[in-house]
């Protein structure tokens, strides 16, 4: 291998670790600022590093740390089956955290003639990958679950895997009409497709092309990863933690981390197979490399406002009531945080100087390329995990059976329906 | 009556404890058994005896129809209080229930025979402990009937001002748990602010947020603070708001209708015969509340309406809640602006406690003192049954006066108790998750049911 590729997989591999796994605190942070705010609460603000709260973020830390260092307790009643018992929730988190891996962060890379892609994994099939080893997650919960020996814990993993079974149809007949459409099962191209118009002024996303596809896949997708509305399988009301209900410490830190990944990868899939996935909408990769000193000069405007906007914002809610003696170190930390962000804001301008008014070479260009498309990438993906967030703390709970009837009554159906009328015009467009 | 009596039925299939735990020895309700003594029980029992006859009479057996028992409660997430229910699945299909209660039971009427009538007030708080104010007026309503005494004007609005808000406070705590137990929790939040409020304002009021003991036989302990108009107003106004944005989250939500309407449906007919009272009677169509089958408390000359459902689900009790509170918020209003001035309890001073004044300053009013407070207010010697529109149904006590200041015998006659009765009965044939839903939705409060 060539040192570009060999730097470019590992910087890929260590890419799509952080994003996984890094997103995981934040995640956690999100989803409880989030409930806060939804709930005319505040959410976590207290924990801090020698004063340091980053509007709670340091909470999802203190969590990691508590479940770590937590007394790892098995439950005497569990006799046969411990080593798969405590192998169980491994098997959810590994299957969660591979099925990430074929996700591109951005565009392919052409050093030198060869073709490098941004993927963990730079395989051509991402697609598959994903329902293959996405799917492999249900094991670690049926094992864990039918070891526990408790009759909780099999209510949720008999929900589990009918429901994982059941959701797995319409995924995969969503999958399929976009297949049709795109014409490809790699997501690269996938992306790439999405870069034309659509009627002279839509961009040509999934979501505009497909809009029954990215409904019915996304309802699926929700059903898999076991969040609300479709979160039966541990439904706190009625079954205590379902197939969790027996694990404690390390080993539920592991489906609760495996929960999270899922979620993350169901968000990255839905957007880039729909949404664009890192590219900006009318922007080809092409387009943007010619036209980046433009964009780097927009980018020089932009950024400081961005960044003002931020630091006003972020001094006026880093505050306490005025009369409290003690501010728990809020002001310091505002303080310091405007001068770490200033001290960003002008090496990024200087970047972009450099990119809008000196020559770079073809490379340089290509790499700001491709770190925009990923700094995209992962706006997108954060605000469809708010989606995935705010539809959990806003809908009830589905009861079992509904959830059955509506996988296997109207989205299968509907599947079906997508992908024939998907075919029609394709081959009425074709010809 | 087995259980605290020791009275014997002949004939009778399984006569076992229901409120007391069944290792123990003795029947605490009669005059023999010492109220000081208590005792140590530790068996959990399985329920088997009870379960076993029902499953017979259902033709139903455990190894040819492959059920499998499963315990909800008593420690449960979503059971409101300690209960159990022992149920019998096929798959998630419930097809027999058994129930068990007495994990709260802390022998009020025990209690009430060796104390005096205002000392059993604060007990009552503990009846019923969403809603505690309306506990206390049904007791001292009770006992001041048969006194034969009427409350002056401002007490009995002030009366009906406490008693609303309690309904108020005690149908937020069923609406937010049955939502919660929805998933929807959010709802949580939205209804228990205004809760948040309310407590404050009763805490300036009495001095408590939850158990206020503030009503006393022929009155209350004090007048209303100065400025409690004005926060009243702010707690019926986030109230209000509160109510109203969780029913734009849940009203037209389709998967909230799908999860409650059809769920548990209990005709009217059904509903009188077990006995049922309150918003889950109204629920099922029967259009029967105490505020206006026997007005008391000036309830007949304020404008409010009886709030009924029509088919008995889970949907319609969570409904006739949330048009419930807007009705008490309408009548809370109404007495804000029609309340006089004046004294809040009877001057008679048999039964109200003179001023401080009187008592620090004249021997009259410390003698007067003394004997109220040691002695208690005394009663006529009879027997009489009391009872009003509590939050969850007809909360009604049976008195049974000696003529002293300590009542011989009080019975309550608790509404959950009858709900929870009914309990197994109507969760056969749904599913685990509707039995839930159902549990929050009847409003069992186990301080009420178990006494």
């Amino acid at each position: 291998m060539s040192t570009a590729a060999l730097i470019v997989t590992l910087g890929s591999v260590v890419l799509a670790a952080l994003l996984a796994l890094m997103m995981i605190p934040v995640l956690v942070w999100l989803e409880r600022r989030i409930a806060g705010l939804i709930q005319d609460r505040v959410g976590p603000n207290r924990t801090n590093i020698m004063g340091f709260r980053l509007g709670g973020v340091i909470q999802s830390f203190a969590d990691v740390i508590k479940l770590v260092f937590k007394e790892e307790y098995y439950p005497g009643h569990i006799q046969t089956g411990r080593a798969l018992y405590i192998l169980a929730p491994a098997i959810t988190f590994s299957a969660a955290l591979l099925a990430f891996m074929t996700i591109p962060f951005a565009d392919t890379l052409h050093v030198s003639g060869e073709a490098l892609r941004i993927q963990a994994l730079p395989v051509d099939y991402g697609i598959l990958w994903y329902l293959a080893i996405g799917a492999l997650g249900i094991i670690g919960v049926l094992f864990g679950g039918w070891l526990s020996h408790n009759k909780y814990a099999l209510l949720g993993t008999q929900r589990a895997g009918s429901m994982g079974l059941s959701y797995e149809l319409p995924l995969g007949l969503a999958v399929v009409s976009m297949l049709l459409t795109y014409n490809t099962i790699d997501f690269n191209a996938m992306v790439a497709w999405q870069t034309q118009t659509v009627l002279g002024f839509l961009p040509a996303w999934g979501v505009v092309v497909q809009p029954l596809a990215f409904i019915l896949f996304s309802v699926a997708l929700f059903a898999e990863t076991n969040r609300a509305p479709f979160n039966v399988v541990e439904g706190e009301s009625e079954i205590v933690s379902g197939h969790m209900t027996e694990f404690s410490a390390m080993k539920f830190a592991l489906y609760f981390m495996g929960e999270y990944i899922a979620m993350n990868s169901a968000a990255a899939v839905i957007i880039t197979m729909f949404f664009g996935g890192y590219q900006l909408p009318y922007l080809s990769s092409a387009e943007l490399i010619e036209s980046f000193g433009t964009f780097s000069l927009a980018l020089m405007v932009i950024t400081p406002l961005i960044i003002y906007a931020f630091i006003r914002w972020m001094r006026r809610n880093n505050d306490v009531r005025s009369t409290l003696s003690h501010d728990g170190g809020r002001r310091f930390e505002a303080r310091v945080l405007t001068i770490v962000l200033l001290i960003k804001l002008v090496v990024l301008e200087l970047i972009f100087a450099y990119f809008a008014f000196a020559q770079p070479s073809a490379l340089q260009t290509q790499i700001a390329v491709a770190v925009v498309q990923i700094a995209v990438f992962i706006v997108k993906l954060m605000l469809f995990n708010i989606f995935f967030i705010v539809v959990r703390w806003t809908l009830p709970r589905f009861r079992f059976d509904q959830v059955q009837r509506l996988g296997w009554y109207y989205l299968l159906p509907l599947g079906l329906l997508n992908i024939f009328i998907t075919a029609i015009v394709i081959v009425g467009v074709g010809s | 009556m087995f259980d605290q009596f020791g009275l014997r039925f002949s004939g009778h299939p399984n006569l076992k404890r229901v409120l007391n735990h069944e290792e123990f020895i003795g029947h605490p309700l009669r005059k023999d058994y010492a109220i000081t003594k208590g005792q140590y029980c530790t068996q959990t029992q399985d329920l088997m005896d009870e379960m076993a006859p029902l499953l017979t009479c259902k033709h139903l057996d455990m190894e040819r129809d492959n059920l499998m028992l499963l315990n909800l409660g008593p420690s449960h997430p979503a059971s409101h209080g300690t209960l159990r229910t022992l149920v019998a699945l096929d798959g998630e299909e419930i097809k027999a229930g058994v129930s068990e209660i007495g994990y709260l039971h802390r022998g009020f009427e025990k209690s009430c025979e060796n104390h005096t009538y205002n000392q059993i007030v604060p007990y009552t708080d503990r009846l019923n402990y969403c809603s505690a104010l309306m506990n206390n007026i049904g007791f001292c309503k009770a006992v001041e009937e048969m006194m034969g005494i009427k409350l002056p004007d401002r007490g009995i609005f002030i009366r009906v001002i406490l008693s609303e808000l309690s309904r108020i406070i005690d149908h937020l705590v069923c609406l937010a748990a049955g939502l919660l137990d929805m998933g929807a929790q959010t709802n949580y939040w939205y209804l228990f602010n205004p809760r948040g409020l309310a407590y404050d304002f009763l805490s300036r009021l009495t001095g408590a947020r939850l158990t206020n003991s503030f009503m006393r036989i022929g009155g209350m302990a004090h007048d209303l603070h100065a400025g409690w108009e004005a926060e009243l107003e702010s707690v019926l106004r986030s109230v209000e708001s509160g109510v109203d944005e969780s029913l734009r989250m849940s009203e037209h939500n389709r998967i909230f209708i799908d999860r409650t309407q059809n769920v548990s449906c209990v005709s009217g007919e059904r509903a009188v015969n077990m006995g049922w009272s309150g918003p889950n009677l109204r629920a099922c169509g029967v259009a029967y509340d105490l505020r206006f089958a026997a007005p008391y408390d000036y309830y007949d000359t304020f404008d409010f309406s009886m709030v009924v459902g029509s088919s008995g689900d889970t949907y319609d009790r969570l409904m006739v809640r949330f048009e419930e509170i807007k009705e008490s918020l309408s009548i809370i209003r109404q007495a804000i602006k029609r309340i006089p001035q004046g004294a809040v309890s009877v001057a008679d001073h048999a039964v109200t406690l003179p001023s401080k004044s009187a008592v620090y300053g004249t021997i009259e009013g410390a003698m007067n003192q003394f004997k109220l407070i040691f002695e208690g207010v005394k009663v006529p010697k009879g027997t009489h049954y009391g009872a009003t529109e509590a939050a969850n149904g007809e909360l009604g006590f049976t008195i049974i006066s000696d003529g002293s200041g300590t009542p011989y015998r009080v019975k309550v006659r608790a509404p959950s108790f009858i709900h929870m009765a009914s309990y197994p009965k109507i969760i056969e044939g749904s599913q685990i998750g509707d039995a839930i839903l159902t549990l929050g939705s009847l409003n069992i409060i186990a301080g009420e049911m178990d006494r």
